[in-house]
């Protein structure tokens, strides 16, 4: 990133950057900077730690469920945990967060469900960024006609009901066991991965085209062409790099979002499989139960609330750290 | 900029093709199964199924059957919503009747809901833009962020167990038989709605705000202002909120947009009888032409949206021009 | 839940119709209040989980619910019952509409109803008198296929229905109006069960259009899907508003009643027309029925515990019984009816492992019963079922319990042994290994608490070595898979069926009769099923599967204690030579009300609550 050379690092009312009067700008790569800023901002920090403790969960959930409680996430305890109405009981030792109403250990389910929720968060993102940059840096790179039927096609896609169709398409080919387009598109969770993914690209796309825009007028990008590097070569060597930063802020702040709308689909009915815990089902399962069970509403939804939290928080924080306008005027 | 709405408008049209197509390929052909065994009602013979699939269109060639579904969409009188075509295959009234029945609600919903979380994303988002970096800055972002991490279902969910079942502060779900959307307003039946859509719109309009903000606020016509020794409540209110409150505005009526087609999780929870509902309702009983008329109907709406922001801007900010 | 209840669609095969799925025998509640203490007046109010099916038309609906607003309050027939429960003659044939029962010919081809003198139609049409035409206006549309009506085949025994409805003739040429008070209605070959097919909503009279005297479908011309909004009411209620209706205006520039919101709500007021002096049927005490539409079921029971809705179509969740069952207050509010039906896991003879009879019996014992009771609210559901057919049609098998464990609750030692007998199990040591066990297809209803019981299910069977692919469906969806041959699922274990009326001939001969195998409906497990037949349904092993064909026929004449033994023999054929099914419990109906309703009876003809019959505390 050419930090050091934008012009807004002014900062405003005349005061002189702290950097430049201790003259390290030039010193300091963009990374230090960035580091500089973000490792100040205690509540981005925060959510980072807290995601890295959810994805060693998900990672570790088999092993963690087998070495602390013994259950497994579709092992079923009637007698242990169910009353004579079916209804579930509490948290209590063997059972940490208590029991859901088919009588599973909750405390399993919610781990093994931040694997679904991140996996599908995860795979969304990357069908939504992979699209997005794509589409973002041809548009922005060739401009003219291709830009117009590019950026016009975002536009519609950005103008479509989107849970609607989602809700739709995932019926769709759900209905029959063998999936649809000739059994190409199987139910289930890649199903859900997909369609989340195909309908939330736009916004990274048009992100990535007003960045192109911008940066394939400067130096360094006529100077490769004047090397004589191809098209493709500027793109991916010289303009993709100098849009990661910017991506890297929006997709912080897709997943938390992807994670809600698998939720939201479950909670329609149209969602992952029927035994595999995810967290937007099993609240959508306590929508019924809860006001006898509230474990089965409280600990699914905390955890499902803190994820979407700590992605929010390191998001804004990596905005705040990478922008540049942001920073200058954090000296105010 | 009326060769710039001409424009715009020849675009509308074309996203609704195109919108109209996607949902006819989505709901019509993508999903197995013959909707005329359906529609042949509960003893068919191979007759009453040829019968059925004469009725609804389905023995003509596809593009006959998207030109049949196509040419209702077209927003002209005897075209919009016919009866011939869009009439349900599970309630078996016209579609249009059902969708101009359940606006209301839908309406009420989104405006009330819009109300609400400009109340409150407006005052947060400004706070943490004259604060930056403050403790009422911080509370504030959280605040917003809550919202926004949490499920809206769940939302809906705790706010009805809490407020209704438990302190019985606000009413239960839905709109009581012979009660107008008007009365079920004061009646208090919206607040829980509105709070909970509110509670997951206002953080974007925090984030909105706060940033637009920041950047007026260091713009030379506030300086100037300030210079010229005016209070600085009057030049935040007067001039800084004035000139930031574009994006904000912008961001509003797209969400407005979105949600006149339906709040379908809202509605669901609540069992507010809106246009979300029934679409569910149509999805789930494969009421295709509710489905389609629905769908496209909130495409429609967040087009205008799109639209009606672009003029807007136009009006608040001169600096934008159309060409 | 949602509704359940499938009907019997057998077209010739029925010896006697009554209802949608009927109310059972034994009784176990009573909180009747004295007929006394009853009040008239007040407004019902009632929440639908889900909508009715084919908009309250009455030539269509097929589910309970509906059936239970035709036939309470709109749509009253020549024939119907009392309206109360199984133990009450609820199910004893009582005239309406007629002055009594038919009487037929010698040869039992002539059939002649006497009408009810002086009953008046709902306004608009408040002049106009019901006449024997109506009831021929009634069958014709029945007849026409463009009405896709649901019950045809209950009346093609009459002279000339199919060729009416086939469009080879202009009348029905069996159905006869002598004069105005007389209805002739001959047939072509003689059914016991004619009496039965006048108690059906779709027989109940159509009055002429005051635009079109001649119109062969009189008001209902034009309206073939949409009768339900613009029904001319014979009964104590009609759709709020339904007076304003034009019907001198061409069909489709009717306004439907404001009463009749599709899909939102139905309000039903009383029909000024209606005399009780005409109705013995009816007590009619309540004012108005108020019907919303929408809302979960845990939403709607706790409406109903706060009064303000009265009660609902579904039944309770488990945490609405526990409510209900442990309160005092609430406790004389819920009730529990037997039903004739049966919850069981389906498996498909034709397709492995379930082609093989010792898998089949090793699913039976490794299943937990008791745990499925539990997670579908406990005891109050209805009792654990050992047996096919419900003990309520055949009380000699009660007890009959050829896959005991200790409590119900499954015994995998027991199953292993019999699984050890497999082929599919090559090293024989009571553990599936072979392919076949694995990754089995089920298709599940997607409605709680079904999913939770396949869950359930699945790690029960796991023990005995099969590994199942689980796939989830909404209800309707799931049974049209598990009933379509062609579709070869394995296992469906979300199925309930519900006999149309009190006789096991209804309940068993729609689920193990070849004539039953698709297309018809419903032996889902292909007994009797031809090499042919698998053939050409593509299943990879075509042995015939096996049949009970001859005992069903052999049954058919039978009376009184032989036909009951019979029968007990069937279900134990099919238990112990067959095993098509784990069924696992018997069930019960079972409805929560809020407390101001009084005199709740079952309606046995609908299997839901008695609406004609109820009343409010306080009336007015």
């Amino acid at each position: 990133m050419q930090v050091a050379s934008e012009p807004t690092l002014t900062a405003p009312q005349g005061e002189p950057l702290d950097v430049a009067i201790s003259g390290r700008v030039v010193s300091l790569s963009p990374r230090q900077l960035f580091w500089r800023e973000f490792r100040q901002d205690w509540l981005a920090l925060a959510g980072m730690v807290f995601i890295a403790v959810m994805i060693f969960l998900a990672v570790g959930a088999p092993l963690a469920s087998r070495l602390l409680v013994h259950h497994g996430p579709n092992q079923i305890f009637i007698n242990q945990t169910l009353d004579e109405f079916g209804l579930p009981k509490g948290p209590n030792r063997a059972f940490w967060f208590g029991a859901d109403d088919a009588g599973r250990d909750l405390f399993v389910r919610v781990l093994y469900g931040a694997r679904t929720s991140l996996v599908v968060a995860f795979f969304a993102t990357g069908i939504s960024v992979v699209i997005g940059v794509m589409v973002g840096l041809v548009a922005g790179f060739y401009r003219g006609r291709v830009d117009t039927v590019l950026s016009r096609f975002t536009d519609i896609v950005m103008s479509l009901p989107v849970l609607l169709l989602a809700l739709g398409l995932v019926a769709g080919c759900g209905l029959s066991s063998r999936g649809c387009l000739g059994g190409t598109v199987k139910p289930g969770l890649l199903l859900v991965s997909y369609v989340i993914g195909l309908f939330n690209w736009p916004y990274i796309s048009r992100l990535v085209r007003g960045e192109v825009l911008r940066l394939r007028e400067k130096e360094f990008v006529e100077a490769a062409r004047a090397a004589g590097a191809s098209n493709f070569r500027i793109m991916s060597r010289e303009i993709l790099p100098n849009v990661f930063a910017p991506v890297l802020v929006f997709t912080t702040l897709i997943i938390p979002n992807n994670i809600l709308f698998e939720a939201a689909l479950s909670f329609l009915g149209i969602g992952v499989p029927p035994t595999t815990p995810s967290w937007g089902k099993m609240l959508s399962d306590a929508g019924s139960i809860f006001t006898v069970a509230w474990w089965m509403m409280v600990f699914p939804g905390l955890f499902l609330f803190a994820t979407t939290l700590a992605f929010n928080l390191v998001g804004d924080g990596l905005r705040d750290a990478l922008d540049p306008r942001a920073r200058s005027r954090r000296m105010t | 900029m009326s060769r710039y709405l001409i424009r715009r408008f020849l675009f509308l049209l074309f996203v609704l093709w195109v919108v109209s197509i996607l949902t006819f390929l989505i709901f019509v052909k993508l999903p197995p199964g013959n909707p005329a065994v359906r529609a042949a009602g509960r003893t068919q013979t191979p007759e009453t199924i040829a019968a059925a699939k004469a009725a609804l269109g389905l023995d003509k060639p596809v593009w006959v059957q998207y030109w049949r579904f196509a040419k209702g969409l077209i927003p002209w009188p005897g075209f919009f919503l016919n009866r011939q075509v869009y009439f349900s295959w599970s309630n078996f009234v016209p579609v249009r009747q059902q969708i101009v029945g359940r606006l209301p609600v839908t309406i009420v919903l989104a405006v009330g809901a819009g109300i609400i979380w400009l109340l409150m994303g407006i005052p947060i988002g400004v706070i943490s833009a004259i604060k930056r970096r403050t403790l009422a800055d911080r509370a504030g972002m959280l605040f917003a962020l809550f919202g926004v991490s949490a499920p809206q279902f769940w939302l809906a969910y705790v706010l009805l167990f809490v407020f209704w079942y438990k302190l019985h502060l606000a009413p239960s779900s839905g709109i009581p038989i012979g009660m107008g959307v008007w009365s079920a307003v004061l009646h208090g039946r919206f607040i829980l709605p509105w709070i909970t859509l509110a509670l997951t719109y206002s953080a974007f309009y925090v984030r909105i705000l706060r940033s637009s903000m920041i950047e007026t606020l260091d713009e030379d016509f506030v300086r100037t202002a300030r210079a010229k020794g005016l209070s600085e409540r009057r030049v935040i209110i007067r001039h800084a909120l004035r000139v930031s409150i574009t994006p904000v505005i912008t961001l509003l009526g797209i969400d407005l947009g979105y949600l006149l087609g339906g709040a379908i999780i809202v509605e669901n929870v609540f069992n507010l009888q809106g246009v979300g509902q029934f679409s569910i309702q149509a999805l789930f009983t494969n009421d295709f032409p509710a489905v389609m008329g629905v769908t496209v109907l909130a495409a429609l709406f967040i087009i205008v949206a799109n639209l009606v922001v672009d003029v807007v801007y136009a009006f608040l900010d001169p600096r934008v021009r159309y060409t | 839940m949602k509704r359940h209840a499938r009907l019997l669609a057998l077209a010739a095969s029925i010896a006697l119709a009554a209802a949608a799925c009927g109310g059972g025998g034994g009784g176990n509640k009573s909180n009747q209040t004295p007929q006394a203490g009853l009040k008239k007046g007040g407004v019902l109010r009632i929440g639908l989980a889900s909508d009715v099916h084919q908009a309250l038309d009455p030539g269509r609906e097929y589910y309970t619910i509906g059936w239970e607003f035709l036939k309470c309050c709109l749509a009253r027939t020549l024939l119907a019952f009392n309206f109360l429960g199984p133990n009450e003659k609820g199910n004893d044939l009582a005239p309406d509409l007629a002055t009594g029962l038919p009487e037929s010919s010698s040869d039992g081809l002539t059939w002649t109803f006497h009408i009810r003198p002086d009953v008046h139609y709902a306004p608009p049409l408040q002049n106009v008198t019901v006449t024997a035409q109506d009831f021929i206006r009634a069958l014709m549309r029945v007849a026409d296929s463009k009405v896709a009506a649901s019950y045809p085949f209950y009346y093609s025994a009459i002279q000339g229905f199919d060729d009416f409805s086939a469009g080879k003739a202009k009348t029905i040429s069996g159905l006869s109006a002598p004069d105005p008070a007389t209805l002739q209605v001959r047939l072509a070959n003689p059914v016991g069960y004619l009496p039965y097919v006048f108690t059906l909503s779709a027989s109940s009279p159509v009055p002429p259009s005051p635009s079109d005297a001649s119109a062969p479908l009189g008001v209902a011309t034009g309206h073939d899907q949409n009768y339900g909004q613009f029904v001319v009411s014979s009964g104590p209620y009609m759709w709020k508003g339904a007076d304003k209706i034009d019907f001198s205006k061409p069909a489709d520039q009717q306004a439907g009643p404001p009463g009749f919101q599709a899909g939102k709500s139905y309000v039903l007021v009383r029909n000024p027309s209606w005399k009780a002096s005409t109705d013995p049927l009816r007590k009619a005490n309540i004012d108005e029925i108020d019907v919303t539409v929408g809302g979960t079921v845990a939403d709607l029971t706790k409406k109903i515990e706060a009064g303000e809705l009265d009660t609902m179509d579904a039944l309770p969740a488990p945490e609405g019984i526990r409510d209900y069952a442990t309160n005092p207050d609430l406790k004389p509010f819920i009730h529990s009816d037997p039903t004739f039906g049966t919850w069981y896991i389906n498996m498909n003879t034709a397709m492995p492992p379930f082609d093989d009879i010792h898998v089949r019996k090793a699913m039976n014992w490794v299943v937990d019963k008791s745990g499925l009771l539990r997670l579908v609210g406990g005891s109050i559901q209805g009792p654990i079922a050992t047996h096919a057919i419900p003990d309520s049609m055949v009380p000699s098998l009660k007890g009959y319990d050829p896959y005991s464990t200790p409590n119900h609750s499954g015994d995998a030692a027991k199953a292993k042994q019999e699984m050890a007998q497999s082929k599919y199990d090559t090293n024989h040591d009571g553990v599936c290994d072979a392919s076949a066990c694995k990754n089995v297809l089920m298709v599940i209803d997607q409605t709680d608490p079904q999913p939770k019981m396949s869950a359930l299910i699945q790690q029960n069977i796991e023990q005995i070595g099969i590994s199942v692919n689980m796939k989830q469906f909404q209800t309707t969806t799931m049974y049209t898979k598990c009933e379509t041959a062609t579709e070869r699922v394995p296992t469906c274990p979300s199925e309930g069926w519900y006999a149309d009326f009190a006789d096991p001939y209804a309940f068993v001969t729609g689920l193990f009769s070849s004539v039953s195998l698709t297309p018809s409906c419903c032996d889902d497990s292909l007994m009797g099923a031809t090499t042919a037949q698998l053939k050409e349904w593509k299943y990879s092993n075509t042995t015939p599967t096996p049949s009970i064909d001859d005992q069903l026929n052999a049954c058919v004449p039978m009376l009184g204690a032989q036909r009951e033994q019979c029968y007990a023999n069937i279900d134990k054929a099919l238990m112990e030579n067959v095993v098509p099914w784990v069924p696992y419990r018997f069930a019960n109906q079972v409805v929560i009300t809020s407390k101001r309703v009084q005199n709740y009876h079952l309606d046995a003809s609908t299997g839901w609550i008695s609406l004609s019959q109820l009343a409010l505390a306080g009336g007015a």
